[in-house]
């Protein structure tokens, strides 16, 4: 049944996909233009229009390079002739002019709703013609120029200018980016980036804008400076030098498709006026530039290069001249000039042994680096600071240069004897804590025995003893609360502490009862028996026991609603004791007997 | 029945000397043993020692310098991860000791360690830090003997009620002090259950527990993990920053042994 269910929906969906591909329509839309003849670097706007629907969203139109698109809106329209309601959607494109030439755009073709959609194709003439201003933008095209410019890309584009293409590795060349433009509008002109792992770039300076001529023609050029180095030798390509910028492209006013396109209208003074450029994103791309990176040579290389790259000039001054013994000298020098400073270091103090020297403090400059560095001479017997030298490559020359300064006279005296001892103390100090970080670095020796061998896992936690330990705190705890919470009823309820002992104190006259008719002791167990009654219902009622008469607990238990025969045997004991009291002869062993067990029966009752 | 009620205590009385002669018997069985490794250690073999020391663990004994000379053999071993599990088992047992401390320490500072904190709670972290070297058994009977105090004070203001006055600092001053104590017993008791150590030098723990699985977080050897959850193969931990990952179960060992 359920195979069948399966079946029925698979051939319901098949047949619905079948017939919604037969019914699946061919619709025209149409395409237009609001002009058929564009310049250069202007825009023409493209209308795809959809009779009697408002529902079809904007297609995706693809153009070859010789346009650059942008969808700008739709626009509806609903209209009613003799009672016939018609409606339709245009969606409006920007169609960017970048290559001279005629063109033909569409037939545009997409499926919408299983609905196969096409449209007609128009031809469009792109020609070279010069704009009538371009005063509103951040860059004016010359309107000097009038030679045949076949693309935009003739009219803008990046030049990449390294002054060098042969260099040594940390060589320091410098490196301009030209934009070149020629009537044609730009705004927000970014700085270059270029791309590299193989080259390092350093920051740009404030770029210039001047007139060129390249190729014959006038620009507009807007100049980039920087520097770069290379990080390894070999043969690389330096770029491409990026560029983003907007294209200023004038917007087609509705005069124009309205059939005033004349040049009034046209005019840059009405465009200028009304802020009537739109900005198209740009990337641009200058062509990429091979470099080849020497390493340094090998041959005439001083032991202390340390990479220095350029042409240097080395200064070294110290003051003072004359110290004590481990007061600070300040060693100043100024490496200047043109190259890589970013591997220039500080020449080491040769022979330094009787010198404490510390780490230098670099300043950088623009074309300097100075360093500050603290010597403290450690005995008197110095007399000088040994020579320093500072070694570069010089790319000018391709040789190596070393700059030798000192060696530098110093006058060094005692220290005084506190300070002495100072040292001294530091020094100690300093090589028994060293001393003392040797002896902690291992392990102390094993245990010898075991003190205290146990079961694994047997921790005290673990241990049901201890858990039942804790219990018991805690029931002796219940116990106490519970016999201190009677004790507290019993000092407090006269009632409740009667009633409690009204048994025991029966049972007390009970057994006395008894030992009065074993010995044959008639008036002690009638008055025993009649005062254990007496006080029984008393306690166990809250009544006054001297004052209790038959007639009282009569009444009382009978409002408790107590067995007849209960109060039947209290009435006879009652009876008896009182025969005993007054005709004493009548009473045998049987009546008293017969007495105690009533007595028992009541007492056992309540 | 008398005479059934004394040939049942006494029959109940033999077998416990029993038991506890037997005890005796092995604890000196053990104690043969540990010397012997000890003969190994000073030889300066150590996996033999190890194997050794092992077999006292295996009869079902454990002691707290077992455990340190464990740790030690491991170290020379160069097994830090599992030395230093060994000490953190000895400190259970002797927290005080000095000999103890140092070699922790030494381990320790060998080792690339997390910050060992499993509670954001600033609470919590004083009390693990305060009862870090009490044993877990001396942690149990002090706040037992805090128990029965709070109980006897609470009994005393029963039975005496004009002592109420009298007892009721010493009862504040108690049951603050159980409190106290108290947490830091059952965070003692947690840590000893939950607690692993990565044996491995670098252990990678996995999102789900499959070898083929994305890497969570990378763990070093050395580093206390708390174990949440395990199956045959994996064990699902978390880090003391709180992230959580599935390892394999031969990277890292539990702290405590089970019986």
């Amino acid at each position: 049944m359920r195979v069948l269910k399966l079946l029925l929906i698979s051939l319901f969906t098949y047949f619905a996909v079948t017939i919604s591909f037969l019914y699946a329509k061919d619709i025209n839309f149409e395409t237009t233009v609001n002009r058929n003849k564009v310049n250069l670097g202007s825009a023409v706007q493209v209308y795809l229009t959809f009779n009697d629907t408002q529902k079809v969203p904007a297609p995706e139109i693809r153009l070859s390079d010789e346009f650059q698109a942008r969808y700008v809106g739709p626009s509806t329209r609903v209209s009613a002739v003799n009672g016939k309601v018609s409606s339709s959607i245009t969606h409006v494109y920007n169609l960017l002019a970048t290559k001279t030439g005629t063109f033909k755009i569409g037939p545009f073709k997409f499926i919408y709703n299983g609905d196969n959609y096409s449209s007609n194709s128009i031809q469009i003439e792109v020609v070279d013609t010069q704009p009538a201003s371009n005063s509103n933008s951040a860059i004016s095209g010359s309107n000097s120029d009038s030679s045949e410019t076949k693309n935009l890309s003739d009219r803008v584009f990046v030049v990449l200018e390294p002054k060098k293409k042969s260099i040594y590795i940390n060589e320091i060349v410098p490196l301009t980016i030209k934009l070149y433009v020629n009537k044609v509008g730009l705004r927000d002109v970014q700085f270059p980036s270029i791309d590299q792992e193989d080259f390092s770039l350093t920051e740009f300076e404030k770029p210039k804008q001047y007139q060129d001529i390249y190729s014959n023609v006038e620009y507009e050029v807007i100049e980039f400076n920087t520097t770069f180095f290379a990080l390894k030798p070999g043969d690389f390509k330096l770029g491409p030098a990026k560029i983003k910028c907007s294209l200023l492209v004038k917007k087609q006013s509705k005069s124009s498709q309205s059939g005033f396109n004349d040049d009034f209208f046209d005019s840059g003074v009405f465009d200028d006026f009304f802020g009537r450029y739109e900005s198209y994103s740009l990337e641009l791309k200058s062509s990429e530039i091979p470099i080849s990176v020497l390493p340094v040579p090998q041959e005439g290389k001083p032991d202390d290069f340390s990479g220095a790259i350029g042409e240097f000039d080395f200064n070294v001054s110290l003051s003072p001249n004359e110290v004590k013994v481990g007061d600070p000298i300040t060693l100043k020098a100024s490496i200047k000039g043109e190259g890589n400073f970013s591997t220039v270091k500080l020449p080491i103090v040769k022979d330094n042994s009787n010198f404490k020297i510390y780490e230098p403090q670099i300043k950088q400059e623009a074309q300097a680096k100075n360093f500050e560095q603290i010597i403290m001479p450690l005995n008197e017997q110095v007399t000088e600071i040994p020579s320093l030298d500072f070694s570069f490559f010089n790319t000018k020359t391709g040789q190596y240069t070393t700059i030798n300064k000192g060696p530098f006279a110093i006058k060094v005296l005692k220290a005084d004897k506190q300070e002495l001892v100072k040292i001294v103390e530091q020094k100690q100090i300093a090589n028994s804590s060293i001393q003392e970080e040797k002896l902690g670095r291992d392990i102390i020796f094993i245990k010898d025995f075991q003190k205290n061998v146990r079961k694994k896992g047997e921790f005290l936690y673990k241990n049901s003893i201890y858990w039942f330990l804790w219990f018991f705190t805690f029931t002796i705890y219940v116990i106490v609360y519970i016999i201190a919470g009677w004790h507290k009823k019993l000092n407090s309820d006269v009632r409740y502490a009667r009633k409690l002992n009204a048994p025991r104190k029966a049972k007390q006259g009970l057994k006395k009862a008894r030992k009065f008719i074993s010995e044959n002791k008639n008036k002690e167990f009638f008055d025993v028996v009649f005062e254990t009654l007496q006080e029984y219902l008393g306690d166990k009622f809250h009544l006054s026991s001297k004052s209790l008469t038959i007639s009282v607990i009569n009444d009382v238990l009978n409002d408790k609603k107590v067995s007849q025969q209960i109060i039947k045997d209290i009435k006879f004991i009652f009876d008896a004791c009182d025969m005993a009291r007054y005709a004493f002869s009548q009473v045998d062993e049987v009546l008293m007997k017969e007495v105690l067990k009533k007595l028992e029966n009541v007492v056992e009752y309540f | 029945m008398k005479k059934k009620i004394i040939v049942l205590v006494f029959t109940i009385l033999v077998f416990s000397l029993v038991k506890v002669w037997a005890q005796i018997y092995d604890v000196r069985g053990t104690n043969n043993i540990f010397a012997s490794a000890n003969v190994l250690y000073k030889e300066g073999k150590y996996v033999e020692a190890i194997n050794k020391y092992t077999e006292i663990n295996k009869a079902g004994f454990e002691s707290a310098e077992l455990y340190f000379n464990l740790g030690n053999c491991f170290f020379k071993n160069g097994q830090l991860g599992k030395s230093l599990l060994n000490y953190e088992r000895a400190r259970i047992f002797m927290p005080m000791d000095s000999d103890l401390r140092s070699n922790y320490n030494f381990v320790r500072s060998q080792l690339i360690l997390d910050k060992q904190y499993f509670s954001k709670n600033i609470f919590f972290r004083f009390i693990d830090r305060f009862f870090d070297s009490w044993s877990v058994d001396f942690l149990a009977i002090f706040v037992l003997v805090v128990w029965i105090i709070i109980f006897s004070l609470l009994a005393i203001r029963l039975v005496i009620p004009t002592q109420i006055n009298f007892t009721s600092s010493f009862l504040i001053i108690a049951i603050i002090l159980g409190v106290f104590v108290g947490s830091g017993f059952i965070r003692k008791i947690s840590w000893i259950e939950k607690s692993a150590i990565i044996i491995d030098k670098e252990v990678e723990a996995k999102f789900e527990p499959i070898v083929s699985a994305t890497t969570h977080f990378k763990i070093y050897e050395g580093n206390i993990v708390q174990v949440i959850d395990k199956n045959t193969d994996w064990i699902k931990i978390k880090r003391s920053d709180g992230k959580i990952g599935w390892v394999l179960s031969n990277s890292i060992e539990r702290i405590k042994i089970d019986k």
